[in-house]
């Protein structure tokens, strides 16, 4: 089949499970165009595709698992992938964001994506081999756990087959129930599994043997050479501390800097963080043998983050898996317990069960904290921050929505605070209903603002304004955001900015197919090495730069400059926006909740911080002006849509009275090429950048 | 010259080079972090050395008391220091 643009394997999947029916369907060009793939065109395909009065849970809802133009290529971490619909949790733009072997897979079979809808008579799975998709029957595999489930597909499929399955969590109709890919990594966030549940698809495997082709090979080579150097070179991936630990550095760094959430949030400062750490799991469960090796990478990553390990003896033997920071906080730090098998052992609970860890710990946590002040009853479990066993038993009650604490936990902790009542609300950490990731927003201001805006509800992932903690020099902060406090972790100056162009960048490569940490965690991407390179000591005569607009634009045929790369950010956003205000999200729901705009931090490195109510109001209007949303009711300008070819959009926001008239009093253009010639100033003229 | 007592806790790849996770080290009174930094760097070799001077990784962290300290920062009978790299990505 041939597509006008390279890197696409040129059409979707689409799948009725009421039906039983699988065709092929051509990508729309302008899908591309505007919104690239994975992350954007799942939002894209959602709003013209879903009517809005459908719910997550109705059998004519959407669920995508979608592919980006760079997946599967040659390059730098092409393995992520993209899974989408209406979150059942949250009522808004569910989607989470995996790192995989499965999306490569996909491509290679010849589908960007795969579109799920309607609901089976029985439990079904799906299996794609190249052109040959079948459903088969799931019926003794519905019950079963999602490391059960994924060895006996693997089994019957054959071991080159990728998997994703959910768990019996989401088939009890736990809100937040997972898709994990291929045992251990999961899109876990806003409950699309629960979602697949519904529709009574247990688990899709895919088999591939085509070829993927780039717009131009020769231009392709040089922009994934100059990815590699870049990578190679930078700074953060130089220390080696992603592939020594894995995430589970940010244990003992975040207690360090202050910013590790502990008893619901009550503190952000851990006593017994050691003691769950990276290096603790290192040390006492990491195994350098089979099957897997201690540290795990995706698709042609060179970062190995993931760290593998298992528990040999004691009450929690046979516990294996892979380990991410933010399940060890959950179950951890935020729980008080400092327990590391404990802490592994709920984790792979969550995940064979199949369900959000983040959600589940945090759903823990709070309900610990109602215990603790005798608004909640226990139930004879003795759970109490620090206890250990309570915590491993709440994780099967949610699953199994046993007794009133699991029928609590399993519709998470917003729904579960209103049910208890009695100021239960007040011990929340949700925004948008999701619960908050670990990071304590009084501690990192530019973490917590991103989590007032962003798109899916409280969460790092849509910013990841990792910038803030590293101690980059003040010059860059300043040139790039316009402040150089943009580099302090406890002030506000710039973080608007650093959240808006984080959040663009990540926009694109959620939408293009490549990892977070290549451009927010290690900073390889044009401009910041040359930035860098630029206030260094010792300067460098070449520096290398992971220049995505370059790399699309090679890989696709796409035409595009890196102002041009920000913009389709901003696009994505603004579909995102426009997509949660059809589904109900208001300007008030752009907050913090009140115990972060209330409580200071009591202790630790962070004592005293707050997140001061009248700078966040400051801050999401100067947001809103570079987004081009009414600051009175954060709906989008007419004018700015149009300015970024949404029209049609435009139009559907204002039929409901969605859409502010007009366009923007000042224009905000604060993501300019800042390395890029222009013309020297006219007399009387600013000099400097806007 | 009197004696104090510190402990050092190595973080992350600090951990893997020394081999150790935490350890409590005599100094002279009034020595600072930096001279701290330079008995690691004779105490655990060229690899340390490398990083501790190296300008081409992201600068290593001494923290102490909360804080990341500056290499004149003198250092107390019984302090904590942390020696880590800036992290991120969770």
């Amino acid at each position: 089949m041939s597509f006008k643009y390279g890197a696409f394997a040129g059409s979707l999947l689409f799948v009725d499970l009421g039906k039983g029916t699988a065709k092929r369907v051509p990508l729309e060009r302008h899908w591309c165009e505007l919104y690239l793939g994975g992350r954007g065109r799942d939002a894209r395909v959602l709003f013209e595709k879903q009517d809005p009065s459908t719910g997550p849970l109705d059998p004519a809802s959407l669920v995508l698992i979608s592919t980006g133009p760079l997946t599967g290529l040659l390059g730098p971490t092409t393995g992520r992938l993209n899974v989408a619909g209406r979150s059942p949790l949250t009522g808004i733009y569910g989607n989470s964001n995996a790192g995989t072997n499965f999306g490569p897979e996909l491509k290679f079979a010849g589908y960007d994506g795969i579109v799920l809808t309607g609901r089976s008579p029985r439990p079904v799975r799906l299996s794609i081999q190249d052109d040959d998709v079948r459903l088969k029957d799931a019926s003794e595999l519905w019950g079963e756990g999602v490391f059960e489930t994924t060895a006996r597909i693997l089994e019957e499929e054959g071991p080159e087959a990728r998997v994703a399955a959910i768990g019996p969590a989401a088939e009890n109709g736990v809100l937040f129930g997972s898709v994990i890919f291929d045992f251990w990594d999961a899109a876990a966030r806003t409950g699309l599994g629960t979602v697949l549940a519904s529709k009574n698809l247990k688990a899709v495997s895919v088999q591939g043997t085509g070829a993927i082709r780039v717009a131009d090979p020769k231009a392709y080579y040089e922009a994934a050479r100059e990815g590699w150097l870049a990578v190679l070179e930078d700074p953060g991936f130089r220390t080696g501390e992603h592939s020594a630990l894995g995430t589970s550095i940010c244990v003992n760094w975040g207690n360090a800097q202050g910013w590790l959430p502990t008893r619901n949030f009550r503190e952000s400062w851990f006593e017994g963080a050691d003691r769950i750490s990276g290096e603790e799991f290192r040390d006492v469960f990491s195994t350098r043998e089979a099957p897997l090796p201690a540290g795990r990478a995706c698709f042609s990553c060179p970062n190995r983050c993931k760290r593998y390990g298992r528990i040999d003896e004691g009450k929690y033997a046979g516990t294996r898996g892979n380990i991410e920071f933010e399940g060890v906080a959950a179950f951890g730090s935020k729980c008080g317990v400092d327990d590391l098998g404990a802490v592994f052992h709920a984790y792979m609970l969550a995940n064979d069960y199949g369900m959000d860890c983040i959600t589940c710990g945090n759903t823990i946590a709070l309900f610990m904290e109602c215990i603790e002040r005798g608004l909640l009853e226990d139930e004879g479990l003795g759970l109490r921050f620090g206890c250990a066993d309570a915590m491993v038993e709440m994780v099967h009650r949610i699953a199994n929505r046993e007794g009133r604490l699991g029928e609590l936990g399993s519709q998470g902790s917003e729904r579960a605070a209103a049910a208890i009542g009695k100021g239960a609300e007040a011990l929340l950490n949700t925004i948008k209903g999701l619960e908050t990731i670990a990071c304590d927003p009084r501690a990192a201001k530019a973490f917590g603002f991103g989590f007032a805006v962003a798109s899916r509800g409280s969460d790092h992932l849509r910013a990841h304004p990792v910038f803030e903690m590293l101690r980059k020099p003040p010059e860059v902060g300043r040139e790039l955001f316009g402040s150089p406090e943009a580099v302090e972790l406890r002030k506000y100056g710039g973080k608007v900015r650093l959240v808006a162009w984080h959040e663009n960048l990540a926009a694109v490569t959620d939408s293009a197919g490549s990892c977070r940490f290549m451009h927010a965690s290690y900073y390889a991407q044009y401009p910041i090495p040359e930035l860098m390179n630029k206030y260094a000591k010792r300067k460098r005569a070449v520096v290398h730069s992971i220049k995505y607009h370059k790399w699309i634009e090679a890989a696709t045929g796409i035409p595009m400059s890196y102002e041009g790369l920000m913009e389709f950010g901003d696009r994505i956003i603004n579909l995102e926006r426009a997509l949660n205000l059809r589904w109900g999200l208001r300007r008030e729901q752009d907050t913090l909740p009140r115990r972060f705009l209330t409580e200071r931090i009591p202790k630790g490195p962070a004592k005293g911080e707050l997140f001061e109510p009248r700078i966040l109001e400051e801050m999401l209007v100067e947001y809103y002006k570079i987004r081009g949303w009414d600051p009175r009711t954060g709906y989008p300008y007419e004018e700015r849509l149009a300015s970024l070819g949404m029209e049609d959009v435009a139009a559907a926001l204002k039929e409901r009275g969605l859409l502010s008239p007009g366009g923007a009093p000042e224009q905000a253009q604060p993501f300019r090429d800042p390395l890029a010639h222009r013309p020297e100033p006219g007399p009387g003229e600013n000099a400097s950048r806007g | 010259m009197n004696k104090i007592t510190v402990t050092v806790r190595y973080l992350g790849t600090f951990s893997q080079l020394t081999g150790k996770r935490e350890e409590t080290l005599g100094l002279e009174e009034g020595a600072t972090v930096g001279e701290l930094a330079r008995l690691l760097g004779l105490k655990y070799g060229r690899e340390l050395r490398r990083r501790l001077e190296d300008g081409e990784s992201r600068p290593v962290l001494f923290i102490v008391d909360g804080s990341p300290a500056p290499s004149e920062r003198r250092l107390g009978n019984g302090e904590l220091v942390l020696v880590t790299y800036p992290a991120g990505g969770g």
